[in-house]
C-alpha cells in the first residue's frame, strides 16, 4: 500500500509540474510583462527597470523557477486590470464556482443513480432505452442553448426562477441543472454497467437463493458494489465541471472563477488566466488522487496490480 | 494482406447493413448527410449572401411565425441579413471544424497510443503521462485562453481543439495495441524481418480502423460543440462569419422577443450532434456484431 501511495503521489506531483510549465508558457506567450505592467505612457527606462526588478531579463528556465517559487508561496502575480493580487481575486470568486460545481454534482448523481438502476433492472427494456436516449440527448445539447431554453421556459414564460445573479439559492437552480445535466450521462452509464455486472454476479445469486426480498438484493447487495466506481467518476466530473462552468457563469452572470477567466481572457489579463488554469488543474489532480487512493483502500486488487 | 482484410471487413459490414435494420445508423447517417448537403450546396441553396445587410429590413419573422417575406423564409437577423443563408453557411463552419479537428487529433492520439502500446516500458509511461497531463487541463478554459492569445482563424481553432481532444484516441489505440502485440500475425511479421514501422503501419493500424472510426465520430461531435461554445463566448469564429454558436451569441439580447433567432441555430447544432452520435453508436453496434460472428 505504501508503495502504491508513494508512486501515485509522485505522478500527481509530476503532472502538476507539467501543468505549471504550461501555465507559465501561457503567461510568457501573452507578451512582455514589463511593458504591460508599466502601462502605455511609461518610458523605456521604467520598462527596463521593471524587467530587471522582476527578473524578466534572465534566461527562461531561471524565470520559470523564480515564478514557481513565488507560486508555491501563494503569490500568483498582480492583475493588470484590477491591479490587485491574483490570489485574492481567485479566492474571492472560488466559493461561487465551488457551490455551483458541488450542487451540479449532487444534481447529476441524484438524477442518474435511480435512472441507472432502473435501466439495469431490465437491460434493453423500454426504461433502458428511454434512459440511454436521455443520455444521448443530454450529451448532444449545447450547454448555452439549454441555458436559453430554460431561461425562456422557467424565467420568462412561467416566471418561476430568476435568470441572472447570485442573490439567492433560487439563482443557482438553472445553472446547477445546466451544468449537472451535462455530467449526468457519465454517471448513468457507469451505474447501469455496474448494476448489470453486479446483478449477474454470484453473490447476488446467492442473496436471491437464500430468499432475500428483491429490493434488498438490489439496494443492499448490488447497488453498494455498483457505486464504487461512481466515486472516481465523481472526482473526474467535478474537476471537469469546475473548468466547464465558464459558459454557464457568463450566461447567468454568476461572478465565479469561470466568469473571471472569460473576462480576463477578453481583457488580455493573463496573470489571472494563468492562475485560474493552474488552480482548476490542481483541483483536478488532487481530486483524482484522492479518488484513486480511496479506491485502492477499498479494493486491494488496484493497489497490488 | 492488410488491404484485403480491410476490404473483406467492409464487404461483411455492407452485407450486415443490408440484412438487418440499423435504426440509429440510418437515422444518424441521414441527419449527417443532410447537414453535409446544406454545407456543400450552401452557395446554390442560399437565397442571399450571408453577409448582405439590409438595415431597413431587420428582424423580419420567419414564415412559420407569420412572416410575409417569401424571399426570407426564415426571416432576417438584427442586421437584416437573411437567416436561412446564414444557417446554411454555418453548416460549413461546423462540419469543417469537426472534420479538420478530428483528422488532426486522431493523428496525434493514434501516434501516441501506437508508440506507447507497442514499445511499452518508459515510452508507454511517457505516453500515459501525456494523457494524464492533458486530462488535468480544463478543456474549455485552455481552449479559450489559447485562442484568445493566438487569434481565432479557423485553422488556429482546429489546431487548438485537436491539441486538446486527442486523449481518447491515445487511450483506445494503446489498449488495443497491447492486445494485438502478441498475436500470431504480428509475431509472424516480426519473424519475417519486418521493421517496427512496417508492422505498426501495415499490420496493426488496419486493425484499429473500426474502433478509431467510432471514437472519431464522438470527438467530431465534441469539437463541433466546443467551436460553438468558443464562438458563443466571442473568442471563436469572428463576425461577420456565420457560425451557429456566434449566431446564438449575437441574438442573446433578443431572447425575450425573437427567441427563434436563438432556437434555429440551437436546433441545428443539437440535431447535427445527435446525428453524429447516433452514427457513432450505430457503427459501434455494427462492428461489435461483426466481432461476435
Amino acid at each position: 500500500m505504501a508503495g502504491f501511495v508513494l508512486r501515485r503521489c509522485l505522478v500527481a506531483v509530476l503532472v502538476l509540474l507539467a501543468v505549471s510549465m504550461l501555465s507559465f508558457g501561457l503567461l510568457k506567450l501573452s507578451g512582455d510583462l514589463a511593458t504591460a505592467m508599466a502601462g502605455e505612457q511609461a518610458g523605456a527606462d521604467y520598462v527596463a527597470f521593471l524587467r530587471k526588478e522582476y527578473g524578466l531579463d534572465r534566461p527562461l528556465p531561471v524565470q520559470y523557477l523564480h515564478w514557481l517559487g513565488r507560486t508555491l508561496t501563494g503569490d500568483l502575480g498582480t492583475s493588470f486590470y484590477y491591479a490587485t493580487p491574483v490570489t485574492d481575486l481567485v479566492a474571492e470568486r472560488l466559493p461561487i464556482t465551488m457551490t455551483l460545481g458541488l450542487s451540479a454534482l449532487l444534481f447529476a448523481v441524484t438524477l442518474s443513480v435511480p435512472l441507472g438502476v432502473l435501466a439495469a433492472l431490465h437491460p434493453d427494456g423500454w426504461i433502458d432505452r428511454v434512459v440511454l436516449g436521455i443520455a444521448l440527448l443530454g450529451q448532444a445539447t449545447p450547454t448555452f442553448w439549454l441555458c436559453f431554453l430554460m431561461i425562456l421556459l422557467f424565467g420568462i414564460n412561467l416566471r418561476w426562477l430568476p435568470i441572472s445573479g447570485t442573490a439567492s439559492a433560487a439563482h443557482y437552480v438553472m445553472p446547477t441543472v445546466a451544468l449537472g445535466y451535462y455530467a449526468a450521462p457519465a454517471f448513468t452509464r457507469i451505474v447501469r454497467a455496474g448494476m448489470i455486472e453486479a446483478l449477474a454476479s454470484d453473490y447476488v445469486r446467492t442473496a436471491r437463493a437464500k430468499g432475500l426480498r428483491p429490493h434488498a438484493v438490489v439496494l443492499q447487495h448490488a447497488l453498494r458494489n455498483a457505486l464504487v466506481p461512481v466515486v472516481s467518476v465523481a472526482a473526474v466530473q467535478l474537476g471537469f465541471m469546475l473548468g466547464g462552468s465558464v459558459v454557464i457563469e457568463t450566461i447567468f452572470a454568476l461572478h465565479g472563477v469561470g466568469y473571471l477567466a472569460w473576462q480576463s481572457i477578453s481583457q488580455n489579463d493573463y496573470p489571472v488566466v494563468q492562475a485560474i488554469v493552474l488552480t482548476i488543474a490542481c483541483f483536478y489532480v488532487v481530486l483524482t488522487l484522492a479518488a484513486d487512493l480511496l479506491n485502492a483502500a477499498i479494493d486491494p486488487r488496484i493497489r497490488l496490480s | 494482406m492488410a488491404s484485403r482484410r480491410a476490404l473483406a471487413s467492409l464487404v461483411a459490414i455492407a452485407a450486415r447493413v443490408g440484412r438487418r435494420r440499423h435504426a440509429s445508423l440510418v437515422l444518424g447517417g441521414a441527419i449527417v448527410l443532410l447537414v453535409a448537403a446544406m454545407a456543400l450546396l450552401a452557395p446554390v441553396l442560399a437565397p442571399h449572401s450571408p453577409y448582405e445587410q439590409n438595415l431597413a429590413n431587420r428582424l423580419a419573422p420567419p414564415l412559420f411565425l407569420g412572416g410575409t417575406q417569401a424571399s426570407h423564409p426564415l426571416g432576417t437577423d438584427m442586421l437584416g441579413r437573411d437567416y436561412l443563408s446564414r444557417l446554411l453557411y454555418g453548416a460549413q463552419i461546423a462540419l469543417l471544424v469537426g472534420l479538420g479537428t478530428v483528422l488532426l487529433s486522431s493523428l496525434i492520439g493514434t501516434t501516441i497510443g501506437l508508440l506507447g502500446g507497442y514499445y511499452g516500458g518508459w515510452v508507454d509511461s511517457v505516453a500515459m503521462f501525456l494523457v494524464t497531463v492533458r486530462l488535468s487541463l480544463p478543456l474549455v478554459l485552455v481552449a479559450l485562453a489559447v485562442v484568445g492569445l493566438i487569434g481565432s482563424a479557423l485553422s488556429v481553432i482546429m489546431g487548438v481543439l485537436a491539441g486538446l481532444l486527442w486523449d481518447r484516441f491515445a487511450v483506445v489505440t494503446r489498449s488495443l495495441v497491447l492486445q494485438l502485440r502478441e498475436r500470431e500475425f504480428i509475431l509472424a511479421a516480426r519473424a519475417a524481418g519486418a521493421s517496427d514501422l512496417r508492422i505498426l503501419l501495415t499490420e496493426i493500424l488496419p486493425n484499429l480502423a473500426a474502433p478509431l472510426t467510432v471514437i472519431a465520430t464522438l470527438e467530431m461531435a465534441n469539437a463541433i460543440l466546443l467551436e460553438a461554445a468558443l464562438s458563443f463566448l466571442g473568442l471563436g469564429v469572428k463576425p461577420p462569419e456565420a457560425s451557429w454558436g456566434l449566431m446564438i451569441a449575437e441574438a442573446k439580447d433578443l431572447v425575450f422577443f425573437q427567441s427563434w433567432l436563438i432556437n434555429l441555430p440551437g436546433v441545428l447544432l443539437f440535431s447535427l450532434v445527435v446525428g453524429i452520435n447516433l452514427l457513432g453508436d450505430g457503427l459501434r453496434d455494427l462492428l461489435s456484431a461483426k466481432h461476435a460472428d
